[in-house]
């Protein structure tokens, strides 16, 4: 009789995935990196996504931040200074099956890679953009990043930087067909976890900063905001990012803040009295890039020659 | 037309109209020579009336269904072209019943033309503007599907409104079946080209040489480029041997399945009766055989073993595709693996298999098949024509079939009539869908009455509950009045009590001997009115004769004596129309349907809400207290959030063991850097103290001070631990008190 | 045929058609006055014909130039022959211009010669402005001066019979004239008039024939020449392209599905075409922000498992250059066409030059051994692809396939390819991967290795652009640096051990060999066979593959008494002044034959932004085999 051994379903077995399954190479970062909190938080995320970690790729440029994916045991890709993005978009292109992050820093992003950046948000191919401001370069030994503030000391600039620094959530709030853009700190890991959870599950590009210090050349940036997080400003909102009671409770400047308002995301980025953290602005509907670029993926062998036969015979004299 | 005895003949006696009615015998002469007219008819709204469910309307892969209503859809697509129109659909639906009455079914296209004609010259009949209504039925003619199919009301529509359903209802449902086929069996093929681009002869310098593209032997001497690539080592294994022989197989299974699936009809009919059923369009074969049920059960259970091979196969290379093919557990479970754990749409995709059988024939030959069937469980759709009464019905006991089949509880069951067309489409529709044993039993009109004559009979026998329609479907829950519907009987301005069986038998001529005519001049009181004698009829029979009200030619009330086996038919409905209305819990059924749990469990809710508020509310109690017990020191709160937050009875005075808020740790290695015994990871690669007793007091305030996430929290020094200088214990201080 | 002037409109005895083995033809317009499209309907009939054909188009270096300007000219050129066209020759026979100034710029282009008929619209005669009928006047004048043989037409006139926008109808028009003086039949062109521009509306249809039979019937009434080039119908179905459609097709055919590119002339019409047909294969095109975005993206894809494709010409390659050194230390299958174009910086952006041959090789940081391949022909064009996969995956790495503005717009005829399943690239792999087999398993007598692909699980690894060993871990050591060059390097030496040594045209041995690379090939030949028909001793090779170098070159230069290359890129001219022999710089190639085969390469190269023209390579040969008589 039919439906008796309905619920039979043969499936692969699960696997279990442990945090060990994604952890590569031992981190070299410095002691106190804030690159090590985010490394941590994607590993936990990877294991509690029991993403397989043959399905996971990690882009990256260059600089500090950009060795990220020697550390993640998935495939990764460590590319050009400033080009992690087209990469990351080639990878996405064709193989929606991929789970792909990518992790840039200020000067990889903001500076070099600028014109990739402003593109790649435009294209909203489903990626996990994570940028790790700490607002120098410190690979090269420490030189004014386009984040770097006024009057910060830097080899390049020993007299302090003469430029306001360049806010990299107005300019990615500011680029046509944003689909996800939130900020974080490396300093309170539930919520980098939650915030980086967040950007994972965005299908689209999901643009994350995360605000660190450079142990070596730029301790001092977010000390105060370390020890009082009262200049910290915890947008809340039940589509935003979500954290936990107790977690909630050692913020004591909170507002809420819905993720569609735009207008009202714009003008949170521009606070410069406290560091907004959360989802400034999400579009889960905003037109996605990689739709077009999979169209015929997997597309049969003898479909194709086909094609191509047919494609020759318009050209026969 | 009804007999008029004459009084030449002379009074008809009492003892001989007692005689006929305990027996059956007697006064020949006065047997009506046809089929009666019940005065009663004539208080009902015109039987014609509610005919308009027909013709019904077939479009490929759509459910059949009136084509009144297909016509409002036209009109209402284009509601301003159509003002006259639009008020007149059931007489158009009764132009193209006109204008198709004598076929089984027919194109819209071959009859539009006189149906059309039909409605301009009845319109203009009712002085309707001629012109506009030529122009509005020219406009509908082009709106109309010309290649759709129509069926008539006939006796033979039963087959290909059911064949109809099940195309429509099952067609979805195969297309996608094959397609998830097919691309399993691309996978699969390109699963094993890749096998062979592993395997060492894929780099033969033929291979190659054919790979390199047509001027390649031009530029290369493509031996030596082979045999420079086959050089590197392979890190791709080619499959082990059982794999591919797995996936081989899978492949020749699909390909098979998918060639098979090309050819294949929507229905397969088996008949013991040698009239092959007329279902085109409709892809159907018929197979003749004098013991239908068997031999439909045999092929169903060759078509589901069939099935279960290909499935087998399917679920194989979907694993494959997946490289998650484990021998050690799919093996052992793809061997269980049997139709039944087939997905509902994998099933819904086999064609159905049916039987073909009339009412006589499965009462007479064929009750054993029947019963087997049922008890066979297996997908096999059962379509039993019932036309009209049996004449058997009145002297032996003839089994309801429908009754029978919903007494195995687990098949699908439907009884309907052709007089109900909504009813009845929709039921087969649901049918079509089921994927369990189901039976139809279909009352149809006696094929050799005129059709006129057999829609009376049959709409009479459904008002009349002598042949209820009801619908029971084990799939759609547990309870009876969940799983059985009764459709009310409607016939109008007076409820179903009125008409009776008996009144269904009187416009059949099977059972005219049932009835014999008595010339007023032979009224007397001791005959009875057929309504108040059943009334009076509760244990035994009144001392009376029983008459029904008939009309003749000139519209004269005219007396009809009924035979007492009539008159038991008629109760004996009556009885079972009774029961159903307990099954579908019309009756005491109704209260049962109200004492249903959803209350019950809408409580449970309830509770669980209470539950979570007392836990919050436990929660929020610690929120406020931690300030207040945190309130004694002079220390503000901003400065000891973390402590409070995470560990509020820690509050109270400060823990002598060190400890760490290892969900704020940022992993960042700094501590582990001070002392890697001390410190450790958790699961999480987040730290916590994994040995205090392995460093000193002064690394742990070393460590609390790098801790970028200020999470580490040194607690009090250990008696005679030297490093615990002064200066240390005042930096200790900032991180625990 | 040097007969004397003709004056147009005049009633002309229709005489026989003269029977000549090839001909060119050039239709020259304002642009915008359709001449192209004349040209190429032109091209296709008589490639169906049966004749072998090739044509260049004629572009104006601005989009849109003022009308009636000598640079303006705009049209195409059509090699007409019995057999394989196999360039596009040298002197016009015929030229027909739409206005007589637009002539000018082919007769400064060295185009025509005495003798060559040219017929002129005498539009201008009847303007109404004087200054413009003068201006005509003096050029027709003029020309009959420089010996060319001048057929006035009235084609504008005519036109106006049909149309009121005869800049529209010209073609038409001309094509009719052309079939006439080619005496193609007249019914084929209709039919194929009314096919190809069916789709617009019968309407157009219509009137496109009445011009068509028009100028057809005034040819026969007024042009006294006839000419027919005999062809041989193939019994194989040829097909007829330029060569960035060979290209995209061949794309097609190699079963690669993305298309990373950047707009850039002359190589953006081979996105075009693949733009419009990509998807019937489930390929994409993917237009970048820039060139280092299309090639980042198209390393990506590859990177993924689908090896992609990126095209471009000098400028965009210069910018490509630091991800190229990324494909090849990380060893990432790739293609990469190079549609050349006259350099340096923007140069000549729609011209003819193949200057970017060191460029390929060279232009990245550090030692990148790199595939380069060159196709010489259209049919080349399209099987090089296919090629050019197969090698970057199977040598893991970058593949540059050079063409040029030449083949990039020229058509040939060639057989039909017969696509079949082998030349696809294999299905995405998403097989286990031994975890013990590193990523870089490179075989120690090959250098050659193979690829985990994401999706395979145990091949989990990061790619890098950084030193690194063979598990990909970044690694600084000296010994593990040397190795990973070596084994990036030895690739190279493995294929070129497979490659077969140059076919050399003509004898084996000589006095002088040329060589050659690209789309001189039709020229070249074609030189050297006229050369050799007086008994000259001179021979040519022509590379495909330029890195490696095809094999043998120094055994086969050494049994000829001078070498010389024949380029389109700058060298110095010995006898140029400031000259001398140590600061002379030699063409591309020549500086690549000189330092491999150690051999005395000689060179002769130009850069006139066009094909060299076969005659002028013959005199250059025969100047070059003076000194050699004199010695024997």
């Amino acid at each position: 009789m039919y439906g008796l051994k309905q619920e039979w379903d043969i499936e692969p077995q699960p696997r279990n995935c442990t945090l060990e399954d994604y952890q590569g190479a031992e981190a070299r970062w410095c002691p106190g990196c804030g690159d090590h909190a985010v490394l941590s938080a994607v590993q936990r995320l990877a294991r509690d996504k029991q993403l397989p970690p043959e399905k996971t790729v990690v882009v990256s440029g260059i600089g500090c931040s950009s060795r990220f994916p020697h550390y993640m045991k998935t495939y990764g890709f460590h590319g050009l200074h400033g080009r992690a993005f087209p990469v990351a978009c080639g990878v996405r292109s064709r193989r929606p099956d991929l789970h792909v992050f990518m992790v840039t820093g200020d000067g990889d992003c903001c500076a070099i890679g600028t014109a990739h950046w402003i593109h790649a948000i435009r294209y909203n191919m489903d990626l996990t953009v994570l940028l790790l401001d700490n607002n120098i370069y410190g690979l090269t030994k420490n030189q004014t990043s386009p984040t770097t503030r006024i009057g910060e000391r830097s080899n390049t600039h020993p007299k302090g930087s003469f430029l306001s620094p360049l806010n990299p959530i107005t300019v990615t709030l500011g680029i046509t067909n944003a689909s996800f853009v939130a900020q974080t700190v490396d300093w309170n890991p539930p919520h980098l976890y939650e915030t980086i959870k967040a950007a994972y599950e965005h299908k689209g590009a999901s643009f994350v900063r995360v605000l660190q210090r450079c142990p070596h050349f730029t301790s001092h940036i977010f000390a105060e905001a370390q020890h009082d997080l009262s200049q910290v400003l915890l947008m809340n909102h039940e589509t935003g990012i979500t954290i936990d009671q107790p977690v909630q409770r050692l913020f004591p400047n909170k507002i809420e803040h819905d993720p569609r308002n735009l207008a009202e995301a714009r003008s949170l980025s521009e606070r410069d009295d406290v560091y907004p953290i959360g989802l400034f602005y999400q579009n889960p509907d905003a037109l996605r890039y990689d739709h077009a670029t999979s169209q015929g993926v997997g597309m049969t062998q003898s479909a194709k020659l086909a094609a191509v036969e047919k494609a020759l015979d318009r050209f026969v004299v | 037309m009804p007999a008029v005895v004459t009084a030449g003949e002379g009074l008809i006696s009492r003892q001989q109209l007692r005689a006929f009615h305990l027996t059956g015998k007697g006064l020949n002469q006065a047997e009506p020579e046809g089929p009666m007219r019940p005065a009663l008819l004539d208080q009902l709204p015109r039987l014609a009336s509610l005919e308009s469910g027909y013709p019904v309307y077939l479009a490929p892969r759509q459910l059949p269904r009136p084509l009144v209503e297909y016509l409002k859809e036209i009109v209402e697509r284009h509601a301003s072209a159509f003002p006259i129109l639009s008020g007149q659909l059931p007489l158009m639906a009764h132009a193209f019943q006109r204008a198709a009455q004598d076929l089984d079914r027919v194109t819209i296209g071959q009859v539009a033309e006189p149906a059309l004609a039909y409605c301009a010259t009845f319109l203009e009949s009712l002085h309707v503007d001629g012109q506009l209504v030529a122009k509005e039925i020219a406009r509908l003619g082009k709106e109309l599907d010309e290649a759709a199919w129509i069926v008539p009301f006939s006796g033979r529509a039963a087959p290909i409104l059911y064949a109809a359903a099940v195309e429509a209802s099952r067609g979805s449902a195969r297309a996608h079946f094959i397609e998830s086929l097919k691309e399993c069996r691309d996978r699969v093929r390109e699963l094993l080209v890749l096998d062979d681009s592993h395997s060492p002869d894929a780099g033969s310098a033929e291979s190659l040489s054919a790979s390199l593209g047509m001027e390649a032997s031009a530029f290369f001497s493509t031996d030596l480029l082979a045999a420079a690539l086959q050089r590197p080592v392979s890190a791709l294994h080619s499959m082990e041997a059982d794999r591919r022989l797995r996936c081989e197989a899978a492949l020749v299974t699909l390909d098979a399945a998918l060639e098979r699936a090309a050819g294949e009809p929507a229905i397969y009919f088996f008949s013991a009766g040698d009239v092959r059923p007329a279902v085109s369009p409709i892809r159907a074969s018929f197979r003749h055989t004098s013991t239908p049920f068997g031999d439909a059960v045999e092929f169903c259970e060759q078509e589901l073993n069939r099935l279960a091979i290909t499935l087998r196969a399917l679920r194989t290379a979907r694993l494959e595709v997946q490289t998650g093919y484990e021998p050690s557990i799919h093996d052992e479970l793809l061997e269980r693996f049997d139709w039944q754990s087939a997905d509902a749409y994998e099933l819904a995709a086999l064609p159905a298999i049916a039987v073909l059988e009339s009412a006589e024939r499965l009462a007479e030959t064929s009750l054993t098949g029947f019963g087997q069937a049922l008890r066979s469980g297996l997908p096999v759709q059962i379509l039993v024509e019932a036309a009209g009464l049996s004449a058997a019905a009145l002297k032996a006991f003839v089994p309801d079939f429908g009754y029978l089949a919903i007494a195995h509880r687990e098949a699908f069951v439907l009884q309907s009539s052709l007089a109900c067309p909504n009813h009845l489409l929709a039921g087969l529709a649901a049918m079509a869908g089921s994927l369990r044993t189901a039976v139809a039993v279909v009352s149809v009109p006696q094929r050799e009455i005129a059709r006129a004559e057999g829609w009376t009979e049959t709409l009479l026998l459904y008002l009349s509950h002598a042949v209820p329609a009801y619908c029971y479907d084990p799939g759609l829950g547990e309870s009876w009045p969940e799983r059985f519907t009764l459709l009310p009987a409607e016939c109008g301005a007076e409820s179903g009590e009125v008409l009776n069986a008996v009144h269904a038998i009187a416009v059949s001529r099977r059972f005219r001997s049932e009835f014999r005519l008595i010339p007023n001049g032979a009224w007397d009181g001791e005959q009875m009115e057929l309504r108040e004698y059943l009334e009076k009829y509760s244990q035994r029979a009144p001392l009376a004769i029983p008459f029904l009200w008939i009309l003749d030619n000139e519209g004269n009330p005219q007396r009809a004596v009924v035979t007492r086996d009539a008159v038991n038919l008629c109760r004996e409905r009556g009885r079972s129309w009774r029961i159903y209305e307990e099954f579908a819990a019309i009756r005491s059924g109704s209260e049962k349907k109200l004492s249903e749990p959803p209350d019950a469990d809408q409580a449970k809710k309830e509770g669980a809400k209470q539950a979570i508020y007392r836990i919050v509310a436990m929660l929020t109690d610690t929120q406020v207290a931690a300030p207040v017990v945190a309130g004694e020191s002079a220390v503000a709160p901003v400065e000891l959030p973390l402590a409070l937050a995470v560990a509020p009875a820690a509050a109270e005075e400060a823990p002598a063991d060190p400890y760490i808020d290892s969900f704020l740790c940022t992993s960042c290695n700094d501590c582990m850097k001070v002392n890697p015994r001390v410190f450790g990871y958790d699961g999480n690669k987040q730290a916590y103290i994994a040995d205090a007793r392995a460093g000193t007091f002064a690394e742990l305030v070393r460590a609390a001070e790098g801790c970028p996430a200020g999470c580490i929290h040194p607690g009090l020094p250990r008696p005679n631990d030297q490093t615990a200088t002064a200066q240390v214990l005042l930096k200790a201080a900032k991180f625990s008190r | 045929m040097h007969s004397a002037v003709v004056e147009g409109g005049r009633e002309q005895k229709v005489r026989e058609a003269r029977c000549v083995n090839q001909h060119i033809i050039e239709i020259v317009s304002d642009s915008g006055e359709g001449a192209q499209t004349c040209g190429q309907m032109f091209a296709d009939l008589c490639a169906r014909n049966g004749n072998g054909i090739w044509t260049v188009e004629i572009i104006p270096a601005e989009i849109e130039p003022p009308s009636r300007s000598r640079a303006g000219a705009s049209g195409n050129r059509i090699r007409l022959g019995s057999t394989q066209a196999t360039n596009a020759g040298t002197y016009a026979d015929i030229v027909i211009a739409l206005n007589e100034q637009v002539l000018y710029s082919r007769i400064d282009a060295g185009a025509l010669r005495p003798g060559t008929t040219v017929f002129v619209d005498q539009a201008a005669a009847e303007n109404p402005d004087d200054e413009i009928k003068h201006r005509y006047a003096d050029a027709i004048a003029d020309f009959a001066t420089k010996g060319y043989v001048v057929v006035q037409v009235p084609i504008d006139r005519q036109c106006r019979l049909y149309t009121d926008d005869p800049r529209k109808g010209k073609n038409m028009w001309v094509l009719g004239l052309l079939c006439a003086i080619y005496d193609l039949d007249e019914a084929l062109v209709r039919e194929n008039i009314a096919r190809r521009f069916a789709k617009k509306g019968d309407a157009l249809v219509r009137k496109n024939l009445d011009l068509f039979g028009d100028g057809y019937g005034w040819a026969l009434q007024n042009v006294e020449q006839r000419f027919r080039v005999p062809a041989q119908r193939s019994a194989q179905p040829m097909v007829v392209m330029n060569g960035n459609q060979a290209l995209a097709l061949g794309i097609m055919a190699a079963g690669m599905e993305v298309c990373s590119m950047y707009p850039i002339t002359p190589a953006t019409s081979v996105s075009h075409f693949l733009a419009a047909n990509f998807e019937q294969v489930g390929g994409f095109v993917h237009q970048a922000e820039d060139e280092i975005a299309a090639i980042g993206f198209a390393i990506g894809c590859s990177y993924a498992g689908k090896t992609a494709v990126t095209v471009t010409s000098g400028p965009g390659l210069a910018l490509k250059t630091e991800f190229l050194g990324y494909a090849v230390m990380a060893e990432v299958p790739l293609v990469v066409i190079v549609v050349q174009r006259g350099g340096p910086s923007t140069g000549l952006p729609t011209k003819v030059e193949q200057s970017d041959l060191l460029a390929a090789l060279y232009a990245s940081p550090g030692d990148s051994p790199k595939i380069v391949i060159a196709p010489a022909t259209i049919e080349e064009c399209f099987h090089f692809m296919i090629t050019a996969r197969k090698l970057a995956e199977d040598f893991r790495g970058p593949v540059m396939v050079l063409s040029d503005a030449n083949l990039a717009t020229g058509q040939q005829p060639f057989p039909k390819p017969h696509p079949s399943e082998s030349w696809l690239s294999a299905p995405l792999d998403q097989s286990a991967w031994d975890p013990e087999i590193p990523p870089f398993a490179w075989d120690a007598k090959t250098g050659l290795s193979r690829r985990p692909i994401p999706g395979q699980r145990g091949g989990e690894y990061v790619l890098t652009g950084l030193a690194h060993d063979e598990e990909s871990h970044v690694a600084y050591e000296a010994a593990i640096n040397q190795r990973a060059m070596e084994m990036r390097s030895r690739k190279l030496a493995v294929l070129q051990g497979a490659l077969k040594p140059p076919r050399v045209h003509g004898d084996a041995e000589g006095d002088l060999l040329v060589v050659g690379w690209g789309s001189t090939l039709g020229a070249i030949e074609e030189a050297v066979d006229a050369v050799r028909a007086d008994g000259l001793r001179v021979s040519s090779v022509h590379l495909r593959f330029l890195s490696p170098l095809e094999p043998g070159l120094r055994e086969i230069f050494s049994r000829f008494k001078q070498v010389m290359t024949v380029e389109v890129s700058y060298s110095d001219d010995v006898d140029s002044g400031y000259m001398t022999p140590d600061a002379r710089r030699y063409s591309q190639l020549a500086q690549l034959l000189r330092s491999h085969t150690l051999v005395d390469v000689d060179c002769w190269s130009r850069v006139p932004g066009s094909p060299l023209p076969p005659l002028m390579i013959e005199q250059q040969l025969r100047q070059r085999l003076q000194p050699a008589k004199r010695e024997n």
